[in-house]
């Protein structure tokens, strides 16, 4: 069981600060929702902590060891805001090549497959895959690896009603097992189900954290705006 | 395609350390990547395109020259090597850079290099197993095309002058797979196709038309007087004699012309050769081609730097883009 810890953590993309000093942990056994408006820096907190993109200052923890950013890390499974796979491959070949260089077993492979329906599509190549059906290989590439770091950047958007049932069943089941999950969504009804813990960004500053609010998170949400908006204001003035 | 571990439940990364090692080892891990480079390529158009280049430096020359003796067939590999030779030059090094730039730049661009680099493996390991996927594909193209090539003339035309042939078929494919180098380095991530590919273009033309021709300059004001016997010619027409030597002096025999044996001074210029892989290919093939060197000898000297520093450059062509090219990789942004 580890936590993802992420310690004082800043991006610039340019002139712009995408993520400023963000100091979070996310506890194991638990789902982590990261949440904001667009532009927010979820997705590079996200980059960040999968090894994608590399902060300036501040580093990434996963228990008690310091990751670097472009270490390969076995216990760690990334799904991408826009995964996508290589057109000419078939949906199989996509897969059973994630399962080989993650060693995933049969039994995980399936659970993978039966949660994201993506047998399917099996025999079909990427390229003549609709968006919604891309993204559900995508979420079977990142569920099926043996990972106990889960790090999905909106792995709710796009999917139909059963799938998206079967998704948050097995998401609440791999918390329930010790892993952590972190994920960036929009999605607040949905993941409501999870009890997760929230974290609100805005403009790269974490404004807020609440769990177990017996309020809607859509409300708290909005409230964690607002009176970061005001905070704003007051301190221009 | 892609075997699957029979591990056990739980086995993998879950309860493993940190690092790769609940992954796939990192040979194993190449194998996999080189294998999906494979596919792409083969499903994909590049390959036909790089087939169709191959047979046209492969067997364009041998039937330009049947034509002389009046009918359409395939001449033999001595009256063959010198136009092969003036082929591949041009046309080796373009299909190298154009597919070696696609390699890291293509994925970058069609977003599908994130997911493969979220994977626990390192990028050493995504960056060989590209490489290695393109270089089997190249080769095996490669090996067919000037196979089937050298078996019809064979079959047609006999034996005569196959080592020669051989010569610009053997550094043929290590131009080639060095330009697959040259071109992984051009390809940075984050860029996009159009600019790679104009970036791959433009080390064509200087390697084949910029730098060759002035290294060659440098090697003609460079040779040294010529043998009495070899003719009175002034050093001005020397580069044109070795074109005239590839285009038209096609059956040129090197024993008759007395040539062979004749001690050459060794051009000073030589070294030079080592900055552009072009020249560095033209001058193996020639140090390894008997009529081709005695041809070479007689009119700027003998070139040759030796067989070691031939090796060394060769060597160093292909380790430093590579080099720079897994560096890069590995210090990538890819968000």
């Amino acid at each position: 069981m580890r936590d993802l810890v992420f310690d004082r953590i800043s991006v610039v993309y340019g002139r712009t600060a995408a993520l400023t000093d963000l100091s979070l942990r996310c506890p194991a056994g638990r789902v982590t929702c990261m949440v904001g408006p667009n532009g927010a820096g979820k997705s590079t907190a996200l980059a960040v902590a999968a090894g994608i993109t590399t902060a300036g200052c501040g580093r990434i923890l996963m228990g008690s060891r310091e990751v670097k950013w472009n270490e390969p890390v076995s216990c760690r499974s990334y799904l991408p805001q826009d995964a996508k796979f290589p057109k000419m491959l078939k949906v199989n070949e996509v897969v059973a090549f994630a399962a080989a260089i993650t060693r995933t077993s049969e039994t995980e492979l399936d659970d993978a497959l039966n949660v994201t329906g993506v047998r399917e599509v099996f025999d079909r190549p990427i390229g003549e895959l609709s968006g919604g059906w891309e993204r559900r290989v995508g979420l079977a590439w990142a569920l099926l690896q043996p990972a106990e770091v889960l790090i999905l950047d909106e792995p709710l958007a796009g999917l139909d009603p059963e799938t998206l049932d079967r998704v948050i069943d097995c998401l609440s089941h791999r918390a329930a097992r010790g892993h952590t999950i972190l994920m960036a969504t929009h999605d607040f009804e949905a993941v409501e189900r999870l009890r997760p813990s929230v974290a609100v960004l805005d403009r790269g500053i974490l404004i807020a954290r609440f769990e177990n609010e017996p309020a809607p998170l859509r409300e708290r949400y909005r409230v964690a705006l607002l009176a970061a908006s005001l905070n704003a204001d007051v301190s221009a003035e | 395609m892609f075997q699957q571990s029979d591990n056990e439940p739980g086995s993998g990364g879950a309860s493993g350390s940190i690092g790769p090692g609940g992954a796939a080892s990192v040979s194993k891990a190449i194998q996999l990547i080189a294998r999906r480079e494979v596919l792409l390529m083969v499903r994909g158009r590049v390959w036909r395109r790089i087939l169709a280049l191959m047979a046209t430096v492969a067997f364009l020359p041998p039937l330009l020259l049947s034509l002389r003796s009046g009918s359409l067939g395939l001449a033999g590999f001595r009256a063959s090597v010198a136009l092969a030779l003036a082929f591949s030059e041009v046309a080796l090094p373009l299909i190298g850079l154009l597919v070696g730039a696609d390699a890291l730049a293509g994925e970058s661009e069609d977003a599908t290099l994130i997911p493969l680099a979220a994977l626990p493996v390192s990028r050493a390991a995504i960056f060989f197993g590209k490489l290695a996927g393109r270089a089997i594909v190249v080769a095996a193209a490669y090996a067919a095309v000037f196979g089937i090539a050298a078996a019809a003339i064979l079959a047609l035309q006999g034996s005569a002058g196959w080592r020669d042939y051989a010569a610009v078929g053997a550094a043929g494919l290590a131009l080639t797979l060095v330009c697959v180098g040259i071109g992984i380095a051009l390809g940075r991530t984050g860029r996009g196709r159009t600019r790679v590919f104009a970036a791959a273009l433009v080390a064509w033309v200087v390697m084949v038309f910029g730098l060759d021709a002035i290294i060659l300059a440098a090697l003609v004001a460079f040779a040294p007087r010529p043998p009495e016997d070899a003719g009175s010619h002034g050093y001005g027409e020397m580069a044109a004699q070795m074109e005239m030597m590839k285009l038209h002096e096609l059956d040129y025999d090197a024993s008759a012309a007395g040539a062979a044996n004749a001690p050459s001074p060794q051009n000073p210029a030589r070294w030079l050769m080592v900055l552009d892989p072009v020249d560095l290919f033209r001058f193996t093939v020639i140090s390894t081609s008997p009529t081709l060197e005695a041809q070479s000898k007689s009119w700027i000297g003998d070139c040759s730097p030796g067989a070691l520093p031939m090796g060394l450059a060769w060597t160093g062509w292909l380790v430093m883009p590579l080099g720079l090219a897994m560096r890069r990789l590995r210090n990538a942004d890819l968000h």
